[in-house]
């Protein structure tokens, strides 16, 4: 199996260089599955890595969450384009009007426009993303609902609270109904409760000096984020996702409703990127490809589908850094299997005047972004904490410099954020509005953050 | 290190005893003449194979109780609370049981398994901070099985009750308070309550026999016991960890020169409170004891689904041995290595009570069925004793089928008592009840009474 042995040897060498202690690696095509466990689970126990190994997915939560509305939508239980406040009708937000407006598909696709990295700890107990939507009022509306695309974690949730309102039970337990048993998914929890019984791959961070993996032993997350990012799976069952989402097992959605899940419904601020209803759309060389990345604190992973070939791939690791590992791994395979490069993005000359225009600090209500100018272009660094100054930790990212991509895009061109797009929006009359950045709106410093109450 | 003649024996006798129980892991931890040996044996996991370490995470079950009880100890301490208290006053506006026996069970009737509550209630509220609350609540529709010290029968729900007491008095979560007082205290840095906290760690799954009656295991799911009974039994910890707390009881009730408990209470404790219990020769507060000629023993046994252990303390010898198996059968096997330790370490045997021949005739008056929510016991005569044929269930397991258990043997010891002769269970007390007309009233067995009922 040459295939086989040059990935291991890629795959090998690459988490070597990026101190990844271990990664699952897998990947079905119409004719067969690779499944290939590499590495360790923990740098203390030094287990190897095995085909039923659980790791946290983050975001990749997501499309089951969307997964799990579809199905509800074929059962006659739910309807992408109904209002929020038709499922619940004390729904509120910082903007009234928006509350009355916005739709599940809203929520999927991230253009429900309020402000969504909002996670206080609402504990574990089942009412927790109950009380936590009660709180949505503090949340500051961004845009008008449907004007754009930015991602919105607590808008995951909201639809993790209808999706299971619908199916008359708590979230963890539609999923399992709706997904996981369907598609016999024995290695696949929503808890460290469920998943303690099982392998289990321990996350790591990097030391910020040598950039060696260390445990990290923070493992609990709360259980509003479960819509969002509380998914632990094997590889083997990731897989079993992916081909449902390729359109091989029946057992879970409609063959409508799963063309619907990839139905690229709005661009994103990246270069040929767009939204469906749970998974981003990059479109490369001609060909659609439907995928998601995932992180939570010590845990990177992906999952890639290319549904005009039946290819699906799934990357999991135990490690901050195993994004990077992830896109590596990603583009080597999608080149070896279907013979796609990803292209790369063509930089152009950055206009002066803009230059000027564009300066300045970019702020969210924990974090913000200062642009300034460099002999050649523009550059900045990402402050972590309140940019009030009430925050008694701020933590400030290192320099970088940016490449412009033309259309107010550039690229992160140096550092630990090489290759992060970003985005400068600007109303019509050519003032600034927001800094887009791994999704999320910053806006520029002076101006008011969004509609209605500030999120604390 | 080179083993000792005696560490070499050791192994070896533990090595034959996990095989003739087929337990697939323990660790053993021993403080003996202010030295610690820690010991680990077999599988972590038999679906992985993963090896047991010395520092891998185990459950402990009950032995939970004497850290409820020692927490409770240092509010007794500040005058929070008193042990003559009735719950009642602790608790304004809750009803204990059916018959609302709140204002005549004291707080020490919890921790002592005499308050007459109905014991083996799990019922699961989740992983929420109102948990206990929850669980509390809902013990005004728990059955009052006899008068508060009327018996001694084992009662896991009372550990709960008084697990909230204490977090409502102090304003934080029982989990908090264990961690806050006593693991952070002693350093116990390996002992969790909660399975986000144990999973990133080395830790053991349990196992069960497939069939109650064969020697194959499996692992057992679910792992957690729910929060609302974690006063009750839901610690994981090390052997490491288990000595510290062990060398604690054996001390004065301070740790690193500061003190965590009163010299007293640590004391009271250990003393004895009630003389007739089911599982040991008498109890304490929290602990139960057992008896070596005039030397005493202070200990605590864990069982979960799939984990049994053992913690065995002989303060006046300044000696502890714990045992942490992965193995819903583990009681046989940490017996055998309790009793080899204590006869080889300390030079200590407890010689068992002389059975006694009681006509057929006498033994009949013992025969019929008894019941409780969790089991069916049918007892016969047969080759001069007593026949248990026990259908039980599963409080923590996923699966809630019945499950036969194999036959067991109990021979005659005089008076109502009874002792389990062969098979896993070797060496159990099995003690009957009258009413006061004569005829039976309870089966006493597994260390909780059964109600005799009509055949």
């Amino acid at each position: 199996m040459a295939f086989e042995d040059d990935l291991r040897a890629f795959a090998l060498g690459a988490m070597e260089r990026l101190s990844v202690p271990g990664a699952s690696i897998g990947i079905t095509t119409p004719d067969n599955r690779t499944i290939m466990p590499l590495g360790i689970t923990a740098l203390d126990t030094q287990f190897a890595v095995r085909p039923d190994t659980i790791f946290q997915v983050g975001s990749i939560s997501k499309p089951f969450t969307a997964t799990l509305v579809m199905a509800l939508v074929d059962a006659g239980k739910l309807d992408l384009d109904a209002t929020v406040v038709s499922y619940l009708p004390e729904f509120r937000l910082g903007s009234k009007k928006a509350a009355q407006q916005i739709t599940l598909r809203h929520l999927l696709t991230h253009q429900a426009g309020f402000w969504g990295d909002w996670f206080d700890d609402f504990g574990l107990a089942d009412d927790a993303t109950e009380r936590f939507c009660a709180e949505y009022w503090r949340l500051p509306q961004l845009f008008e609902p449907g004007e754009m695309w930015a991602y919105n974690n607590c808008g995951y949730i909201l639809a993790g609270h209808i999706a299971a309102k619908a199916a008359g039970t708590t979230f963890e337990a539609a999923i399992e109904q709706y997904i996981l048993d369907p598609l016999e998914m024995d290695h696949t929890f929503l808890s460290a409760a469920d998943a303690i019984a099982y392998p289990i791959a321990v996350g790591h961070t990097n030391n910020a000096e040598t950039g060696a993996a260390e445990i990290a032993r923070q493992f609990r997350r709360p259980r509003v984020k479960n819509p969002s990012g509380g998914i632990l799976t094997s590889v083997v069952d990731l897989l079993a996702f992916a081909e449902l989402n390729l359109g091989r097992r029946s057992c879970v959605l409609s063959s409508d409703s799963v063309q619907r899940m990839q139905d690229p419904t709005v661009s994103t601020y990246e270069i040929d990127t767009a939204w469906s209803p749970g998974f981003r759309i990059l479109h490369a060389d001609g060909t659609d490809i439907v995928g998601h990345l995932g992180g939570s604190y010590g845990y990177s992973a992906r999952l890639e589908l290319i549904p005009t070939i039946g290819l699906g791939i799934a990357v999991m690791t135990n490690s901050s850094s195993g994004h990077q590992l992830g896109s590596e791994l990603v583009d080597w395979i999608i080149k070896q299997i279907a013979g796609i490069s990803l292209p790369a993005p063509v930089q152009v000359v950055l206009p002066d005047q803009d230059k000027a225009r564009l300066e300045g600090t970019y702020c969210q209500p924990d974090s913000r972004v200062e642009i300034g100018a460099l002999d050649a272009g523009l550059g900045g660094r990402f402050i972590a904490g309140d940019p009030s100054g009430q925050s008694a930790t701020q933590h400030s990212g290192p320099s970088f410099s940016m490449r412009y991509l033309g259309e107010q895009r550039f690229m992160i061109a140096d550092g630990s954020m090489k290759g992060l797009q970003m985005k400068f929006w600007t109303h019509p009359d050519g003032t600034v509005r927001f800094l887009q950045s791994g999704g999320e709106l910053f806006v520029l410093e002076g101006l008011e953050y969004g509609e209605g109450a500030t999120a604390t | 290190m080179s083993d000792t003649d005696r560490q070499a024996d050791l192994r070896a006798f533990v090595g034959e005893s996990m095989e003739r129980w087929t337990v697939p892991g323990l660790t053993i931890g021993i403080w003996n003449d202010g030295e610690q040996e820690l010991y680990a044996f077999g599988k972590a996991n038999l679906e992985t194979g993963y090896e047991m370490a010395e520092d891998t995470i185990l459950q402990i079950g009950s032995i939970s109780k004497i850290f409820t009880t020692t927490l409770l100890m240092t509010l007794v301490d500040e005058g929070l609370i008193g042990l003559d208290d009735p719950v009642s006053q602790h608790l304004p506006g809750f009803q204990l049981t059916e018959s609302g026996i709140q204002d005549d069970v004291k707080i020490k009737d919890l921790v002592s398994h005499v308050s007459g509550v109905y014991g083996d209630h799990f019922e699961d509220f989740g992983w929420g901070d109102d948990a206990l609350e929850q669980y509390v609540a809902s013990m005004s529709d728990l059955r009052q099985v006899y008068a508060p010290g009327e018996v001694w029968s084992y009662t896991n729900s009372a550990f709960n009750l008084a697990g909230h007491i204490i977090e409502k008095k102090l304003g934080t979560t029982f989990e908090q308070a264990v961690r806050d007082r006593i693991f952070e205290p002693l350093g116990m840095e390996r002992s969790f309550y909660f399975p986000h906290e144990a999973i990133t760690y080395r830790v053991s799954v349990g196992h069960t026999l497939v069939t109650p009656d064969g020697d194959e295991h499996e692992v057992a799911r679910r792992w957690p016991i729910p929060r609302a009974s974690g006063p009750a039994g839901s610690i994981s910890s090390t052997a490491e960890d288990m000595l510290r707390f062990a060398r604690f009881h054996i001390g004065d009730g301070t740790w690193d020169g500061k003190r965590v408990l009163s010299d007293d209470s640590r004391a009271q404790m250990q003393a004895e409170l009630v003389e007739d219990a089911g599982l040991a020769d008498a109890w304490g507060l929290g602990w139960q004891l057992n008896y070596y000629g005039d030397v005493k023993a202070i200990g605590h046994g864990g069982s979960t689904n799939g984990f049994q252990a053992h913690l065995d303390i002989v303060p006046s010898r300044a000696f502890a041995v714990v045992v942490l198996t992965n193995s819903g059968r583990g009681a046989a096997c940490y017996r055998e290595i309790v009793k080899w330790i204590f006869e080889r370490y300390l030079g200590l045997t407890k010689p068992e009570a002389d059975t006694v021949e009681l006509g057929d005739a006498a033994l009949v008056e013992f025969a019929g069925s008894y019941s409780q929510p969790l089991a069916d016991i049918h007892v016969t005569v047969e080759d001069g004793g007593l026949r248990l044929d026990a259908v039980s269930k599963s409080a923590l397991a996923d699966s809630d089928e019945d499950r036969t258990m194999p036959p067991v043997h109990a021979m005659p010891l005089g008076g109502d008592k009874f002792r389990v002769v062969g098979g896993a269970g070797d060496g159990s007390p099995v003690d009957f009840f009258r009413n006061e007309d004569g005829s039976m009233r309870f089966i006493r067995y597994g260390g909780r009474v059964s109600d005799r009922v009509a055949e």
